[in-house]
């Protein structure tokens, strides 16, 4: 469970650094108050920290408060989903960067809902057995992979669909 | 050594899912520079309530409402809602389109108001909705750009859409296919007819 909440924090974390615009859009719209510069930089900001807590949770002395860490973050994501269901959100919410294509609302709920019960099950685990670190960073880096490819499987059709195109136009001209 | 390693393996996998995310970065700089082609897919809005009368029309949507009308929902914060506004008014207008209205989704009315007017939609039919609240309650719309296409008050089909002259073809076709009494295809969002 560690490795997939690990898995789950880097994906967004990493996309959201690299492109932070499409959820300072999205937490425009809610919150009023968020504003371009600040808006990039608690995007960025939030990104670096997912990332952080996500390395934390695959190191055996950090499990606990990293748990802790990623409680606190599934809370901000339900509340933010919860605010993007009351004030209608209606622009992707940019928690994968630019492959979210859902506004704020019941996904985000549901993966804040996800995240604290992952922290619930790491807190109220036994201590870890030796090798659980490398065993965890593994496991992460394969539920990362599949999970990367999976969020941005239209980008790969797309690349796939073009070369495609392209060796038929081959083929006929 | 092992942790070493895994956690090596681990610094691979991030680097892959780095350039991933840069690629997406850089294909929608891209779009935003025009420097590639609008999507002119039109594809349906699963989510809408398709068949449904609204209960009630906004006060400036009335009169639109008794005849065919598409309705564009744009958000005042969506960058894509941004470029379709510019489609209809300038780049290249469509201003001679009398089924258009347009339904502008915002935090608060004053920035929609400013979205309305900096882009040059006041000679529309339009209502800013304050929260989304009246399209997702009545329709449950909930994603932008989107296009509401009504007959009769009702809502015949819901797309999601980034060109409007690809949308208008595709609201046409189903109109010539409507009037001469064609069924429609369920499966792409518009009412099965006949």
């Amino acid at each position: 469970m560690d490795a997939v909440g690990a898995s789950l924090l880097l994906n967004a974390g990493i996309a959201k650094t690299a492109s932070p615009d499409q959820l300072m859009q999205a937490a425009a719209e809610v919150l009023p108050a968020v504003r371009a510069r600040i808006g990039r930089r608690l995007a960025r900001g939030t990104g670096i920290l997912e990332c952080i807590v996500a390395v934390a949770l695959l190191i055996a002395p950090l499990r606990l408060p990293a748990a802790i860490a990623v409680a606190v973050l599934g809370v901000s994501f339900a509340a933010l989903g919860t605010l993007g269901l009351l004030r209608g959100s209606g622009v992707p919410c940019g928690c994968f960067g630019g492959t979210s294509d859902h506004p704020l609302g019941w996904a985000n709920i549901g993966a804040g809902v996800a995240l604290v019960v992952i922290s619930a099950m790491t807190a109220a685990a036994p201590a870890p057995p030796a090798g659980y670190s490398a065993a965890a960073a593994f496991l992460a880096s394969i539920a990362l992979l599949i999970g990367c490819f999976w969020l941005n499987r239209h980008l790969i059709l797309r690349i796939f669909g073009a070369r495609r195109v392209t060796q038929a136009q081959t083929e006929v001209g | 050594m092992l942790v070493i390693f895994g956690f090596a393996v681990l610094l691979l996998a991030v680097g892959l899912v780095l350039l991933f995310a840069m690629f997406g970065e850089l294909s929608a700089r891209l779009a935003e520079a025009g420097m590639t082609r609008r999507s002119t897919m039109v594809r349906p809005l699963d989510k809408a309530w398709v068949g449904h009368s609204p209960g009630t029309w906004p006060a400036p949507l009335t009169g639109a409402s008794r005849k065919p009308l598409t309705l564009l929902v744009l958000s005042s914060s969506c960058t894509s809602c941004a470029d379709v506004a510019t489609q209809l008014v300038d780049k290249p207008g469509h201003a001679d389109w009398d089924e258009a209205a347009v339904l502008v989704s915002t935090a608060n009315q004053d920035t929609g108001e400013d979205f309305v007017v900096s882009h040059g939609l006041s000679g529309l039919p339009h209502y800013v909705d304050e929260g989304g609240s009246w399209i997702a309650s009545e329709l449950n719309v909930r994603h932008s750009p989107t296009a509401l296409v009504f007959r009769d008050g009702r809502l015949t089909a819901a797309y999601i859409f980034h060109d409007v002259a690809a949308l208008r073809a595709k609201v046409d076709q189903d109109q010539r296919d409507y009037s001469q009494g064609q069924e429609g295809e369920r499966h792409d969002g518009a009412l099965k007819l006949g």
